[in-house]
């Protein structure tokens, strides 16, 4: 009405595109403040709000055009989100981390900024800088909880379980009912064998999100842990529905299957593990111990140098540490199938406290490579928990592979995780 | 024979599956009891139904004698 009523007021055009771009009608609301655009030439609004429809029409270059003229115009914190997302959206992660990172030097208080630059830097494996602005969001902000819960995860990983659960304690003031949080409560209480609590917390996480596969995969694990196989199981194959291509999950429901007795299907699953895996030497490893177990020693040996084959790869790629058990039982497996001297741990064998003195037991896996051996990171994470500072030192090398996904403004869209996808049940 | 074979235990990992974020999912609704109330319910249709025709009888009769009347 106001439009029709004194149609050279720009601000009148301005509220009548608002409205339906809040109505859906994007391309009215662009034709609209296309109009505003000529009695104004010099308003950031309109340029901003041109680029967010622009997203939402999935017109990427227009967006970022009208998106770098606000910019020009007049700089804000909301317009480098929209510019950032739309990288992300086309998954240039690095233009993206630039322009939050110029973001970041505008406005370096803003949590949001900071968070999400941290956890871009997280998925490319820079952990270094990952945590300086998580640590930086959280000196702002100390109950953030998407700060909280990336940094506690990098905690974790490293081994720093109590100084992990003291910040899952302030997030979990916050937010009671999210289940990742209660996912890593749970993991630490894992990593220090409480067992009992670490169920108790993975119940609760479990009953918030029962499709979700990282928490039915840790309740398998830890009812393994706790020998109970019948529970495992059941956990176990949930989580295959969700997650069929992980070789992990095969290798965890083998080691129930064997502990229940049912060794055919054990080693069907096996199969279907090492099938599937490429980088995780334990998956052979454990077969190889079901082999070996079985007296098949010749296949017992293939699956050993399977597992060799893979931890040389490791090796050489990654200063990852293993855990001290999966080395000691490859040693003596390999001295009773007489490998001889193509020993892959014969050296560490000598001198198994020879480099990295640090006590966390880090898993070699493709999905989840620890941080575990990077001892300068390891320091930073333990100064920051005390002072929140943070001294320089070498980065980590590894890869995490989820990928964030971010809500676009105003109304919040979620990408869909890879792992939602249901698929038949494998059937033993 | 000889010596026993020793068995050997498998290895399981130490750390779990983590999060990084907490994303949106869907979820499922959680199931809502109903209470059982499937023997009431036609009871109460019953009385409904019979109250209902004496009603109408009632009526009937009345227009019938008013009609006689007149």
């Amino acid at each position: 009405m106001c439009a029709v009523l004194s149609p050279q007021c720009a601000d009148n055009l301005k509220q009548v595109a608002r409205s339906l771009f809040l109505l859906g009608k994007h391309k009215a609301a662009i034709e609209v403040y296309n109009e505003a655009a000529k009695l104004n030439q010099k308003d950031w609004e309109i340029c901003h709000n041109l680029g967010v429809c622009y997203i939402y029409l999935k017109q990427f270059d227009k967006a970022q055009d009208q998106l770098l003229s606000a910019l020009h115009l007049n700089r804000h914190d909301l317009t480098y989100i929209m510019l950032g997302k739309i990288f992300l959206l086309k998954g240039d992660l690095d233009k993206a981390i630039e322009i939050y990172k110029k973001a970041v030097e505008f406005s370096p208080e803003n949590t949001e900024l900071l968070t999400t630059l941290g956890l871009l830097y997280l998925q490319l494996g820079i952990y270094q800088k990952a945590f300086e602005h998580l640590g930086n969001t959280l000196t702002y902000d100390p109950t953030n909880h998407k700060a909280i819960l990336a940094a506690g995860s990098m905690m974790q990983t490293h081994g720093d379980f109590d100084v992990a659960l003291t910040k899952y304690k302030v997030a979990a003031c916050g937010v009671t009912e999210s289940p990742p949080l209660w996912n890593n409560i749970a993991m630490c209480f894992f990593g220090k064998k409480k067992y009992v609590a670490a169920i108790s917390c993975l119940k609760r996480a479990n009953y918030l999100a029962p499709l979700e596969w990282k928490i039915l995969y840790n309740l398998g694990l830890v009812h393994l842990t706790m020998q109970q196989y019948a529970s495992a199981f059941h956990f176990l194959s949930a989580a295959i529905n969700f997650q069929p291509k992980m070789g992990e999950l095969y290798m965890l429901l083998a080691v129930a299957l064997t502990n229940l007795e049912d060794t055919e299907n054990a080693k069907r699953a096996y199969e279907e593990a090492v099938r599937l895996d490429k980088c995780n030497p334990l998956v052979n490893l454990n077969y190889a111990v079901l082999l070996y177990n079985q007296g098949e020693k010749r296949d017992a040996l293939a699956q050993y140098q399977e597992m060799e084959k893979k931890v040389n790869l490791l090796k050489y790629s990654s200063s990852l540490e293993f855990d001290p058990e999966m080395m000691e039982v490859a040693q003596k497996l390999g001295a009773a199938l007489q490998v001889g001297e193509a020993l892959v741990w014969t050296k560490p064998v000598k001198d198994p406290k020879s480099k990295h003195q640090t006590a966390s037991t880090s898993k070699a896996t493709c999905f989840q490579q620890p941080l575990g051996s990077n001892q300068a990171l390891g320091q930073a994470m333990s100064s920051a928990a005390t002072y929140g500072k943070l001294p320089s030192g070498a980065g980590g090398t590894s890869q995490l592979t989820k990928p964030p996904s971010l809500p676009l403004e105003p109304e919040p869209t979620m990408e869909a995780q890879p792992a939602e996808a249901s698929a038949q049940t494998r059937e033993k | 024979m000889a010596e026993m074979k020793s068995m050997f235990r498998e290895v399981l990992p130490k750390q779990g599956q983590l999060y990084v974020e907490d994303i949106p999912t869907m979820v499922l609704c959680k199931p809502i009891l109903l209470p059982l109330r499937f023997m009431t319910v036609p009871k109460l249709e019953k009385i409904q139904q019979t109250a209902q025709d004496t009603i109408r009888q009632q009526e009937m009769t009345e227009k019938e004698q008013q009609k006689i009347t007149h």
